[in-house]
Parts: C-alpha cells; structure tokens; sequence
C-alpha cells in the first residue's frame, strides 16, 4: 500500500426494494424509507435509503481492499452527507493518504466516501486498517 | 417505550443481547449485496452489520420520532466476528439537544463477545428535524 493508491470503488443501483430488504435485516422501518406518502411529507420531498445501507458499500470497498484485515482492525468515522433516493446509482470512493509501521505492522489511513450519480458526495470521511505481517 | 426528548445524556440503555444467526447475516448480505467471500465462504460478519444490530436493537428500545435521519457514524473493530456468535452491545445516550429546531442524538456503544471480550465499539448520531421540544440535555 502506497500513498495516493486508490481502493476498488463498488458501485450500486438503489432500489425501493434493496431498501425494504435493509430495513427488514436491519431492524429499522423508519417510514421516511418505506412509506412514500409519509416520506412526501418530509423536507425530503421522497423516499430516503438508510445511511446504513449506503455505508454498507464503503465498508464493501474495505473488505475487497484489506480483506480479513478489515474485520481484525478496521476503523471508520464518516458523517452523511446528502440523501440517497431509490434509483440513484452511488459510487464509492478510497485513497490511501497515509502509511506508517510499527511493531512489523502497517497501519493504513484512507480517505473514503460515497458519491452519487452527479458528484454529489453522499458519505465522506476516514478509514483506519492495520495490515498483518503476511 | 421511554419518549426520547425525555432521555438525558448518561442514560444506559438496558444492554442488547444478540445472537449472529446466519439466517440474519444472509439476509443483511442480500441486501447490501456484498457477495465477499469473507461473508459467504468464512463465515464473517460485516463490521456494518454489527452497527446494523445495535441501531435495530436501540429503535425497539426507544420512541424515535418517524423522519429520524442518520447523521453520523463510527465503528472500531478489535476482531473479525462470525455468524453464530452471541453479543452483548451496551448502549449509552451521549447527547440530546436541541438546535436550530432539530433534536440532535448521539450513542455510544460497545459490542462484547461471549467471553466479556471487547469486539466492537462506535459512536451514531441522529438528526430529528423539525423536532424543536423543550426537553433535551447539554
């Protein structure tokens, strides 16, 4: 891992029905992602996904670049942006902007976020990872 | 059901016990659609999903006003965690204020394994817009 090395981007079409799921595995239905006659009368004007599902994929993006090293050590602070509405296409985003060693282990700092279709950031923040030896 | 506006930081939630039963692990897999072999080959359990469980296990907990939005998000992972696990997670309120008409919350929480272990902890914030009651801590 070098600084300025970009991770894998995953990129995803939300759907109503991918929400739905979420809320039923995650335990959250919250009517502002279900209920469209409910989420119309929000500022939001619409159906919003969970943030959780989003940053789902940003932690997806960890796994595919650090692998068991994600689930051993990973770190994440992010804030949410922006809403992701059903039929928006996000896109994660990963830059490693710093590499330093201790104790024979690496320890990875990376820029990493989500953007939708138009540029929009929709999460943004850091991930930490400490690389094992092998 | 305690009514959120009435919550002052400090408050521990009672502590949320969970199984990882891999029926649910393989329902949060289709949903996100994270096919990583990690997850379907090894067994693991996403870091997301564990923050996915203590959230579920805190809205069943507490009156949230519907329109609730998620603002912001921490996790801090010490070891990978498999399916089938048992975990304690212990939630804390850490802010409950009022801003600008918004009820702004915000958790703390660590995930335990069996042993008493440390395996997960985080910090989420939630934004309640348009909540503007009077109640509400610092």
């Amino acid at each position: 891992m070098r600084c300025g090395e970009a991770l894998p981007s995953v990129v995803r079409l939300v759907e109503q029905d991918k929400i739905s799921l979420y809320a039923e595995a995650g335990g959250d239905h919250n009517p502002l992602h279900l209920d469209s006659e409910f989420a119309a009368g929000t500022h939001f004007g619409r159906i919003v996904a969970h943030g959780m599902l989003v940053l789902a994929y940003v932690s997806e993006m960890m796994g595919l670049a650090f692998g068991r090293d994600w689930l051993a050590s990973g770190r994440l602070n992010v804030h949410f942006r922006a809403p992701v509405y059903p039929g928006d296409t996000v896109s994660t985003f990963g830059e490693v902007v710093e590499v330093s060693e201790s104790d024979g282990a690496l320890h990875v700092k990376c820029a990493v976020g989500c953007r939708k279709q138009g540029g929009e950031d929709v999460i943004n923040g850091d991930a930490w990872v400490t690389m094992s030896a092998e | 059901m305690p009514n959120i506006a009435e919550l002052t930081p400090g408050h521990e939630f009672p502590p949320v016990r969970y199984t990882l039963r891999p029926q649910d692990v393989a329902l949060y897999l289709e949903a996100v659609g994270d096919d990583n072999a990690l997850y379907h080959a090894d067994g693991y359990v996403p870091p997301t999903a564990l923050v996915a469980y203590v959230l579920g296990g805190l809205f069943r907990m507490i009156d949230l006003p519907a329109g609730a939005i998620h603002s912001a998000q921490e996790l801090s992972v010490s070891r990978p965690v498999a399916s089938s696990e048992d975990l304690v997670f212990r939630i804390r309120l850490t802010r409950n204020a009022i801003m600008r008409g918004m009820r702004f919350l915000s958790v703390e929480f660590t995930g335990e394994d069996s042993d008493l272990l440390h395996v997960i902890n985080g910090r989420s914030v939630v934004v309640v817009p348009g909540d503007g009651g009077e109640t509400g801590g610092r």
